[in-house]
């Protein structure tokens, strides 16, 4: 890592080096990531073009990491299509060396919405849990059955009886 | 090369050094020669087009050298000569392979 800063620090003082080396990086990254995730999605490039409603020849050249003239509206819907989030953050150079350093196709991986643990079933389940314990130990109420296996039901006729 | 040709050629092969041609896709093309390769990169707004040329190793597998500079306009090479030069400076590299170095463009 310091080999890289050492590397960059004397170039980065000029101003114009500086932007184009960090817009230039940006550019392949981007790229590289539309690779990443159309690779892990199973998608071939005609396959990821129909989702967004473009030809094969368009991804191909989003894929290119020359490809500069980026689109808000096209990345977004690259981002629905891949089930994942957009992003777009303003960056201080500091964070560039580290970004180059760990650059590989795991660090350009992202998990699609249904995959996501944060949101899956299970994931939810657990976060219940944990919920349902501070209620616990706020109230001073002793362990308790989850509520997944609790069963509530309705039923108007038992109401219009006790009517 | 302009500071910001420079700065471009550079952050490529930052990226091209830890992610390899998977993660670079179009940054090489080729082969324009036997064994010679291009690199395609866009300079500053587009203005200029550099190709230097390159071959895989000659020495290791996971290398790569760069052998010659060259430009393209109107889809042609300038030199004309790059792809015989860089087929001579490969040959003149596998003869000797400590003329091979590892040095940054900026």
């Amino acid at each position: 890592m310091s080999e890289l800063i050492e590397q960059l620090r004397s170039s980065f003082a000029n101003e114009e080096y500086r932007n184009s080396y960090a817009e230039s990086l940006m550019n392949s990254y981007v790229a590289a990531q539309i690779k990443t995730l159309r690779e892990e999605s199973d998608l071939t490039q005609e396959g990821l073009a129909k989702k967004i409603g473009t030809k094969q020849a368009g991804i191909s050249r989003l894929e290119n990491v020359n490809y500069s003239t980026w689109k808000v509206e096209t990345l977004r819907k690259l981002a629905r299509a891949f089930k994942v989030r957009l992003k777009i953050t303003f960056e201080e150079f500091g964070t560039l060396p580290e970004e180059i350093e760990g650059f590989s196709r795991n660090s350009l991986l992202r998990v699609p919405f249904d995959k996501d643990p944060v949101f899956s079933p299970a994931a939810t389940g657990q976060l219940l849990g944990r919920a349902e314990d501070a209620l616990d130990a706020a109230s001073g109420i002793g362990p308790r059955l989850p509520l997944g296996s609790l069963s509530l039901k309705v039923s108007t006729g038992a109401l219009a009886e006790s009517a | 090369m302009p500071k910001a040709e420079v700065a471009i050629f550079q952050a490529k092969i930052d990226l091209f050094e830890r992610g390899g041609p998977d993660l670079t896709p179009g940054l090489i093309a080729g082969p324009v020669a036997k064994n010679i390769y291009k690199m395609k990169i866009k300079g500053h707004k587009g203005h200029v087009q550099l190709r230097p040329m390159l071959c895989y190793g000659p020495v290791s597998e996971t290398e790569i050298t760069l052998l010659v500079g060259a430009i393209e306009k109107g889809f042609k090479l300038i030199p004309e000569t790059c792809k015989v030069t860089a087929q001579e400076n490969r040959g003149i590299l596998i003869a000797d392979k400590r003329r091979r170095r590892r040095e940054r463009v900026d």
